[in-house]
């Protein structure tokens, strides 16, 4: 009874900051990042390597959060919400930055049959193993085990076909589990 | 589904993590919010800046428009006199007509004499010799007394019928009927005077009714009122220019 009172508790707080926050209420909204941001940062910093980089583009974020706050409607979380628009911003800048290649070659695979070595790598050696994946792979592979999204949905958002959609994927998770491998065969090896 | 299972690992690890901002990140944040309030205020002032101009260009201009319909009394003063050179019977009738009109149309009669005043004064020029005008006051009561005498019966009848107000209007206009007789010029302020003659007498017999032998108590006050306003203004225009003049003199001297 008690989480459940919490998380009731919690979700009358929000909606109260959000009401507050709407009519450009500063300290409701700077609770609301506070609550928020952290989070955000770390899912920025699934796309983008550089920490800084991330940090400007969660802010970029947030500005367009606060401005658009009256067209957040009820239907799902708040959370929700603000990670779309996460997400959106980081895709943006990845745009800007370079042209996103989605490359057909299979890259590097060695050993792709340990599939069921359950690694005990950390989130650290993680998200290095994903930053070393090209843009594309990483994309798309972020996009669909990460964040839940449909191929269809990754297609519109990047602008690419469902069939590239589904090929990135599958080589991204080919590369990876070929990385993972070689991460445990080292860590082995030392020991 | 070995791949779901890395998938899922490597889901639950990352989604729980969190990286604390930098120091300054909200700072930066709250000076772009700011800024971008600034700039909607500064928009929101500027547009309803824009629509108060607008609403009072528009005041202004009806404003304008709504002196027009003055003049279009005029006219109707103008006329009446003009009925006077007739000397019949129906004259009486058709003055009567034409005192309705000019009643009707206004609250009042008082009204109707203070727009004739006005009328007489918006004409201008003293052209009303083809109309036939009053010499001097003495003059009119004189002719108004033989006027009466010569036109008795009619205006008897008629009397008896008219109220205290159309009586006035219609000795106002006999006595200007008698002056066209006289073949006489008058300026406006002898007109003017015989009008406020008239209206005087009106106001008199509203407060004091010599039939019923009634004082009207609210409209003694209202004239009351009318008076010490004036006499009220008249003290603050002499005491502003007294003080000015003072005022004028001493900052001369003390410039000398």
């Amino acid at each position: 009874m008690k989480p459940l009172l919490k998380v009731i508790q919690l979700y009358k707080n929000e909606n109260t900051l959000l009401e507050k926050a709407i009519k450009s209420n500063r300290e409701a909204q700077h609770v609301l990042f506070e609550m928020h941001a952290p989070k955000m940062l770390s899912v920025c910093r699934y796309y983008i390597k550089d920490l800084q980089n991330a940090e400007e583009v969660m802010l970029n974020g947030f500005f367009k959060v606060f401005s658009n706050l009256k067209g957040f409607r009820a239907e799902g979380s708040f959370e929700g919400w603000i990670r779309r628009i996460m997400v959106r911003e980081c895709i943006s800048f990845l745009r800007q930055q370079k042209h996103i290649e989605f490359p057909m070659e299979d890259v590097d695979f060695k050993d792709g049959s340990a599939n069921n070595i359950q690694s005990d790598i950390d989130v650290a050696q993680i998200q290095q193993l994903i930053d070393t994946l090209p843009e594309g792979y990483k994309m798309v592979f972020v996009m669909y085990a990460v964040e839940g999204y449909k191929h269809h949905e990754i297609a519109d958002m990047l602008n690419i076909t469902e069939g590239t959609s589904k090929s990135q994927l599958f080589k991204a998770r080919n590369l990876l589990q070929q990385r993972i491998n070689e991460l445990n065969k080292t860590s082995y090896g030392t020991k | 589904m070995a791949p779901n299972n890395i998938e899922e690992s490597i889901k639950n690890k990352l989604e729980q993590r969190t990286i604390q901002p930098s120091a300054d990140a909200w700072t930066k944040l709250e000076s772009r919010l700011d800024a971008t309030d600034k700039n909607y205020k500064n928009k929101t002032f500027f547009w309803i800046g824009l629509a108060a101009s607008i609403v009072g260009i528009l005041l202004i201009a009806s404003q304008f428009f709504n002196e027009v319909p003055l003049e279009k009394h005029t006219p109707v003063l103008v006329v009446t006199p003009e009925v006077i050179e007739q000397n019949n019977h129906t004259e009486v009738a058709v003055e009567k007509s034409n005192v309705e009109e000019l009643i009707n149309g206004q609250e009042n009669s008082t009204d109707a004499i203070q727009t004739a005043q006005v009328a007489a004064k918006t004409t201008g020029t003293s052209e009303i010799k083809p109309e036939a005008i009053v010499a001097l006051t003495n003059d009119v009561e004189i002719a108004n007394n033989s006027f009466q005498e010569q036109e008795a019966p009619p205006v008897e009848l008629q009397a008896q019928n008219l109220s205290f107000e159309e009586q006035q209007i219609q000795q106002v206009i006999a006595q200007v009927r008698i002056l066209k007789d006289h073949d006489k010029t008058i300026s406006d302020a002898d007109l003017e005077a015989l009008l406020a003659q008239a209206q005087q007498d009106i106001i008199q017999e509203k407060l004091y009714r010599k039939n019923t032998g009634i004082v009207d108590a609210r409209t003694l006050l209202q004239d009351v009122e009318d008076d010490l306003d004036r006499t009220f203004r008249d003290k603050v225009f002499e005491a502003l220019k007294a003080n000015f003049n003072f005022v004028k003199t001493a900052v001369a001297q003390r410039n000398d």
